[in-house]
């Protein structure tokens, strides 16, 4: 079966194949015994002595491999900093929605549709499949710093 | 056969985790490539009398290099999307314009299609998180496209 595999250091998925009876451990590389793998949107690491169809990992689900356990993120909006700890395997859209909610940005939801995540000085906006352990340096701190800002207006 | 290096350029990135993802998520989907034409449906949220999705067709001569251009279309009748049936709302109107503007059959209005920018250098500045550049990929259009068949304003046809 194909899963789709994240990684610190990119923002687009990597697909990748495996056997519903290997163990979660194939995913790591030799030079990355201490690292982890989640399933997305579960803060909780998987067991890697554990099979994929063990754990219910199925066709083209979607992974997080990497070293951070919890990202920091920092959200900066309207010259405030919104700071909470994720699991790596969090999606941008997981995100997305406490930082314009009532606990950070609270926004309106016509203002809601307007807004977007970015990484600092980006030329494109976050998509909401990106895992926020996807936006980590490799080898950096497990911190990320993200804009929340209007979208771009082009109706001239 | 030979594969020219825009064709291939294409055919990577289709095979891309991010558009693959897309695929699996059921944001769009690809009908066809027939070089340089590319068919691709991308799904819209549910709105009364609305279809779950549109077609775009997209001319991908010099991809990526090139910017792109394509437009909302009719597969059935193999013509752009008659105006009646176009997606309606603030945004996702002014992308599928069915006014006087030249790109209105043929274009999208948006940084990201090469007919719209070619009349607006303006948008280089204003809107360079939306603007073409050889290093995106067609996911970077369908994800925009798919936000706005997606938008709170987007009102069905």
């Amino acid at each position: 079966m194909e899963l789709f595999q994240h990684t610190e250091g990119g923002e687009a998925p990597e697909v990748v194949a495996v056997e519903p009876t290997a163990k979660v451990r194939t995913l790591l590389l030799e030079t990355e015994p201490d690292h982890g793998v989640w399933i997305e949107e579960i803060d909780e690491e998987i067991g890697l002595d554990l099979t994929f169809e063990e754990v219910g990992i199925h066709h083209r689900d979607h992974v997080h491999r990497g070293r951070c356990r919890r990202v920091k993120v920092i959200v900066q909006f309207n010259g405030a900093d919104f700071t909470h700890e994720y699991g790596p395997g969090s999606t941008i859209e997981t995100i997305y929605h406490r930082a314009s909610g009532d606990e950070a940005g609270n926004l309106s939801a016509e203002q809601k549709a307007k807004h977007v995540l970015a990484l600092p000085g980006a030329d494109h906006y976050l998509a909401d499949g990106v895992h926020v352990g996807s936006l980590l340096t490799p080898g950096g701190p497990c911190e990320v710093t993200l804009n929340l800002l209007p979208r771009d207006s082009f109706g001239g | 056969m030979v594969v020219a290096p825009d064709e291939r350029a294409l055919c990577a990135h289709l095979d891309s985790g991010r558009f693959l993802a897309g695929v699996e998520a059921g944001r769009w989907r690809l009908v066809s490539v027939e070089w340089p034409i590319a068919i691709v449906i991308v799904s819209a949220a549910p709105r009364a009398g609305a279809p779950a999705g549109f077609t775009i067709r997209f001319e991908l001569n010099g991809y990526p290099n090139t910017t792109p251009t394509g437009c909302i279309w009719d597969v059935e009748a193999n013509t752009p999307l008659a105006p009646h049936l176009r997606p309606k709302g603030a945004e996702v109107g002014l992308i599928f314009r069915t006014d006087e503007w030249v790109g209105a059959q043929n274009a999208m209005y948006a940084p990201w299609d090469r007919l719209a920018l070619q009349t607006h250098a303006n948008w280089l500045q204003e809107a360079p998180h939306l603007v073409w550049h050889p290093g995106r990929d067609l996911t970077f259009i369908l994800d925009n496209v798919h936000r706005v068949f997606h938008d709170y304003a987007y009102l069905g046809i």
